[in-house]
């Protein structure tokens, strides 16, 4: 099979999976008790007797839910999810205002995870069960124990609030500092790393092992290689397959932490945006977020996916 | 031999930790090999070949004893004791390189053919990208590679086996080595293949006055191709000496047992062929005499108490033997009662 091929195959299973994904989306909010209506009529300051129907009649709810669901989905793919009733802003405008501070979260959040758990994995592979690899193991099994929400308020305890090196919640947009728009993300994307490091950094480990027994290792040290040239050229993209995986993974683990984090930290993220949504009944703006989180999800594997032909050239044709 | 030997191994011993325990895998290996000379090392599975070549180049496997007796001189210099450091620097690849048995997982699959062979030569002669490309292009051709500006582009996966070992080959004498050390490089190929592999060694042994330790336990190849022979036998080198007379004439009876176990062409058809009786022994536990004894026909008490040191026999080479086959005709069952009895 052809890497075009594969692509297309994939593009269209891909297709398939969204929307399956928007039907779920859709039943599951309209299974929920309560609808848009009834918290609309709830919360106005004199509620008429009627005004439940009314509302339903004029927001089209009282028609089956099939023909409902078809037009949000054709709306949804013209990139309209409709309106907020609470802030009567387009949701999509919305999200596209907070989805680059929850972007910038998850990327430094990735790159600090591998930053750390790479050179850390190739280190203990090579010292395999030697006193730095066992140290590392219990460190690593010990990080990985504690949630990573208590992980950012210890952070914030130490670096904000005792050492005052980094700012305890808020966040600075990057077009107006580039340096503190860094700082006011670092607490909460290590502590998103500290849940992945473990991860990756077992994984690679375990993956370096089993290469480095192989048989062009054995040539490598032959012809007089650097321990370093025979780690990290030799045998590090050999072994990085398995890693690819388990970051496509952990993808979706990694947004639902963000949306915890991004409360605790006080980010202007999609976190905040779907509690308040939630906090305030906002049906609309809910059913959007979790479309658009499902989509990114499942894009997100997908790019992953695409990775793998090139780090192997046996699958690239 | 006059010339001085370019690689010299004396009484090396090498022990691996195990969960059964210690295991003695080289126990006292002798070799000398000098420049220009193909010398074959040869033996049943599990005599230790490998270990033996790659004690050599300081590479072996983790549960090795750090504890490494005997000698290792190569060019006049000692290199068992160099560190890691020294060994990579100087000697591996640069001095002394290895062909691998399995051309299908000696080379890495996802690294370009071509980069294999340009590192190491980045690496110890010192040239830039542009030259060592220009060289390995070169060499690729010199091990009859067709085309091979388009080669050094391929990955591995794109090219046959027989080709594969040729990159091998290349790769191993990118930085023009004086010995070259080939642990079964012919075995996982088929026999035409083979002959060509073989033949451009003989080129390059001739052309570089490479010498080349060739391990395999194929008897025939040993005796066409190379100019000495090691015999080993469960760690040890039991006989050595040139190829012609030690098939011709073998003094240890485990060399002319696996001579009589040969297939040769000058048999009549359907001749059934001897087998070696019994199994070498336990690596962890090994004999206090020789250790061939159990399984020889020769055997007396005295081998059952006294390991046979490597001495010259009746046809002048060395063998470690008590009881050395004396000629051709010499029948090779001379059953002793009393060790039979003593071992069973
Ligand atoms: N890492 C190791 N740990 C323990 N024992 C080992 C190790 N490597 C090799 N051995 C043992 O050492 C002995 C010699 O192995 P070696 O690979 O040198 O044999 P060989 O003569 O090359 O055989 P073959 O013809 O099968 O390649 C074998 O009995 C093997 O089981
Ligand atoms: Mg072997």
């Amino acid at each position: 099979m052809t890497y075009a091929k594969v692509i297309a195959m994939r593009a269209v299973h891909l297709v398939v999976v969204l929307l399956g994904v928007s039907f779920l989306v859709y039943l599951l909010l309209d299974l929920l008790p309560g609808d848009t209506a009834e918290v609309l009529v709830a919360s106005s300051s004199n509620p008429t007797p009627g005004a439940v129907e009314e509302i339903r009649k004029e927001l089209g709810l009282d028609q089956p839910f099939m023909v409902r669901y078809v037009q949000w989905l054709g709306n949804a793919i013209t990139g309209d999810l409709g309106v907020s009733f609470r802030t009567g802003q387009p949701v999509t405008e919305a999200i596209g205002e907070r989805l680059p501070v929850t972007i910038q979260l998850l990327i430094m959040a990735e790159i600090i995870s591998l930053a750390i758990a790479v050179p850390l994995a190739v280190a203990a592979a090579r010292r395999r069960d030697q006193a730095f690899d066992r140290v590392v193991s219990v460190f690593t099994f010990t990080l990985q124990s504690i949630p990573n929400f208590v992980v950012s308020l210890v952070l914030i305890v130490i670096f904000a609030v005792t050492l005052n090196w980094l700012p305890a919640i808020g966040f600075v947009p990057l077009q107006e500092d580039v340096l503190g728009n860094i700082r006011s993300l670092l607490i909460p994307s290590i502590a998103l790393a500290s849940a992945l490091v473990p991860l990756y950094m077992r994984v690679l480990r375990n993956e370096m092992i089993r290469t480095l027994q192989e048989d062009y290792i054995l040539v490598a040290r032959s012809v007089g290689l650097t321990q370093r040239s025979v780690l990290f050229r030799y045998a590090l993209k050999p072994s990085l397959p398995t890693l690819v995986t388990v970051v496509g993974i952990n993808i979706g683990t990694l947004i639902g932490g963000t949306l915890l984090i991004e409360l605790i930290s006080g980010l202007p993220g999609i976190g905040t945006l779907i509690y308040s949504g939630i906090n305030n009944r906002d049906y609309v703006l809910v059913q959007g977020l979790i479309l658009f989180i499902a989509c990114a999800y499942v894009l997100a594997n997908f790019i992953v996916d695409m990775i793998y032909p090139l780090l192997d050239p046996r699958v690239r044709v | 031999m006059t010339v001085e030997p370019i690689l010299e191994v004396k009484d090396l011993r090498i022990q691996f930790k195990t969960p059964q325990g210690i295991a003695e895998v080289v126990n006292g290996v002798n070799l000398s090999i000098a420049p220009g000379r193909v010398h074959g090392l040869v033996g049943e599975s599990g005599s230790g070949k490998s270990v033996t070549a790659r004690a050599v180049l300081g590479i072996l496997p983790r549960n090795a004893l750090h504890k490494r007796e005997g000698s290792v001189r190569f060019a006049g210099e000692e290199i068992l004791g160099l560190s890691e450091d020294e060994m990579r620097k100087r000697i591996r690849g640069r001095r002394i390189a290895m062909v691998f048995q399995d051309p299908m997982t000696a080379l890495n699959p996802v690294m370009r053919v071509g980069k294999q062979i340009v590192l190491p030569m980045r690496r110890h002669l010192g040239i830039n990208g542009k030259e060592a490309k220009a060289r390995a292009i070169d060499l690729l051709g010199q091990v009859g590679i067709p085309d091979p500006e388009e080669k050094f582009k391929v990955y591995p996966h794109q090219l046959s086996g027989g080709q594969r070992q040729r990159i091998m080959i290349a790769l191993a004498l990118s930085c023009d080595p004086e010995l070259l050390i080939a642990d079964e490089p012919t075995t996982a190929l088929d026999v035409t293949v083979q002959a060509q592999i073989l033949d451009l060694f003989d080129k390059l042994r001739r052309e570089r006055n490479l010498a080349v330790l060739l391990v395999s336990h194929d008897l025939s190849l040993i005796a066409e191709r190379c100019d000495e022979v090691s015999v080993m036998y469960a760690g040890r080198v039991v006989e050595t000496g040139s190829a012609i007379s030690t098939f011709e004439a073998p003094q240890h009876p485990y060399t002319k047992a696996l001579e009589e176990a040969r297939p040769s062409l000058e048999n009549p058809p359907h001749t059934v062929l001897r087998t070696i009786p019994g199994r070498p022994p336990q690596l962890t536990d090994l004999p206090h005499g020789c250790s061939f004894a159990n399984r020889c026909p020769r055997m007396t008490e005295l081998c059952l108490d006294v390991d046979p040191p490597l001495e010259p026999g009746p046809a002048g080479r060395p063998v470690a033997c008590h009881h050395p086959v004396a000629g051709p005709d010499e029948p090779l069952g001379v059953s002793v009662t009393a060790a039979k009895e003593r071992i069973s």
